[in-house]
């Protein structure tokens, strides 16, 4: 009895040691681009009921990795995941009824699956959602709700819940007066991560002093920037801010402008 | 009425040598554009997502995706708001790009050949060309190409025939008749939106 319960506890690090480790091994050699081993690590897991790996089995099914493209087997795998309540497999399921992937359009069953990925906090869920509370997908319009979602995705530092959080305060909403200063602050931030956009109304902020102190040397560097990307609303502020300035404030803010880079991989960039 | 005739045949003479010059220019691009496709490709020692960013850039920069995006929404576009059109056109974009680069961001071991080049309309060339597999028969691609601005650009592709862009202004159409325009962007950002693999 005393040696079974000794290797009783053996037996299930036995088991539960190599699922582990298969999972990594999977993930390197995902990474590696050897999707044939990836598969063999996580098809077995996925099967045993690991959440993770019935998730990744989804996405060599969607992007055809390793397997012929599927999308019908994507979804039953991620529908497996959702089931356990995995946020990213109830993200990208939603994803698919939003796009009607393999299936018609459904956007009530998408907003009701962003709903629970959200309550854990995923940021793609969170703007996604808001967009369909701001735009009334698959439910009745809920400004209150969508603001309460960009906000806490923009917490996150997802760039384009950043921008519509900037026109929220900008334009105002219901019970919610214009801030210019938060306006400005929000844009800001979507536009140090590179979205185009947010580049163009933080320099027209900037170059009316609205929300902040007027500073026409940054207004033109992101006016610049967001024209070069081909943003149309740039490109009349540009051209007001440089009849204005004195070729050391141009010179100084297209050298800013050359300076910038955004950083890479941030959540919700553009 | 003569005058009109040689003046005719004279910007004629001008024209077709010039018409036979872009297809020339046509091609040179699509070789370019699919020797850098190829080498994206086939890089060593990048992570699939990283090789996917890659091919994403050249996308970007060998075909004009505001006029793909344009006409494949047909009349519709012009009842946009100006923040629609900004929605519409970093979605699509957007959609655009992830659906080629994933699609071919897996591919390895294809043979990319060119087999020749027509005038198309008054400004454009078609290329075609055939993607050799080792498994099926090989697929036949044609590429329309502009010359906008001294720059060419892709913009439309024919797989075995079937133009990109009227399948996607069908399509779209649909969308827009059962959703509206929101619910037609919405869709197109979804396709984009999927989180990738978990690897931690």
């Amino acid at each position: 009895m005393r040696r079974l319960l000794l290797v009783l506890p053996l037996l299930a690090f036995a088991v539960a040691r190599p699922a582990h480790a298969d999972f990594l091994v999977g993930a390197r050699a995902y990474q590696d681009g050897d999707f044939v081993t990836a598969i063999k690590e996580w098809g077995p897991l996925a099967t045993m009921g690991d959440p993770r790996a019935q998730y990744n089995m989804g996405i060599m099914f969607s992007e055809g990795r390793g397997v012929p493209g599927d999308i019908g087997q994507a979804r039953s795998w991620w529908e497996k995941a959702a089931a356990q309540n995995y946020a990213p497999a109830l993200h990208n399921l939603a994803m698919l009824h939003i796009a009607g992937e393999g299936m018609p359009q459904d956007f009530a069953t998408a907003r009701q699956l962003l709903i629970r990925a959200a309550a854990q906090a995923q940021p793609n869920s969170l703007y996604t959602l808001g967009k369909m509370y701001a735009e009334s997908l698959g439910g009745p319009q809920d400004v209150g709700e969508a603001f309460k979602m960009f906000s806490e995705a923009a917490k996150f530092g997802h760039a384009r819940a950043q921008y519509n959080l900037g026109k929220f305060y900008r334009d105002g909403a219901p019970g919610l007066p214009p801030d210019m200063a938060m306006a400005a602050q929000w844009f800001r931030r979507a536009a140090e991560q590179g979205h185009v956009l947010a580049q163009s109304r933080y320099a027209n902020r900037l170059a009316l002093g609205e929300g902040l102190p007027r500073d026409d040397v940054e207004a033109l560097k992101w006016a610049m920037l967001a024209a070069g990307q081909g943003e149309d609303s740039a490109v009349g502020n540009e051209k007001a801010l440089r009849t204005r300035m004195t070729a050391a404030q141009i010179a100084e803010a297209e050298a800013r402008a050359k300076a910038f880079s955004p950083p890479p991989g941030a959540p919700g960039g553009p | 009425m003569l005058s009109r005739r040689v003046l005719l045949a004279g910007l004629l003479a001008v024209t077709s040598p010039a018409l036979a010059q872009d297809t020339n220019g046509a091609v040179r691009f699509m070789q370019g554009l699919s020797q850098q496709a190829i080498a994206t490709l086939q890089a060593a020692n990048y992570s699939p997502e990283q090789r996917e960013q890659n091919f994403r850039h050249l996308l970007a920069q060998g075909f004009d995706l505001d006029f793909i995006g344009r006409f494949a929404l047909g009349r519709t576009y012009a009842q946009l708001t100006a923040e629609q059109r900004n929605d519409y056109a970093q979605a699509f974009n957007e959609f655009v790009l992830r659906t080629y680069s994933r699609r071919l961001g897996g591919y390895s071991g294809e043979r990319f050949e060119i087999l020749g080049a027509r005038p198309a309309g008054d400004q454009d060339a078609v290329v075609a060309s055939r993607i050799v597999r080792g498994g099926g028969p090989p697929i036949m691609v044609d590429w329309r190409v502009r010359a906008t601005g001294g720059n060419y650009k892709v913009i439309d592709v024919a797989v075995e025939g079937v133009s990109m862009v009227l399948t996607q202004r069908q399509d779209f159409t649909a969308a827009v008749g059962s959703g509206g325009v929101e619910g037609l962007i919405a869709g197109l950002r979804a396709r984009g939106d999927r989180l990738p693999a978990v690897t931690r």
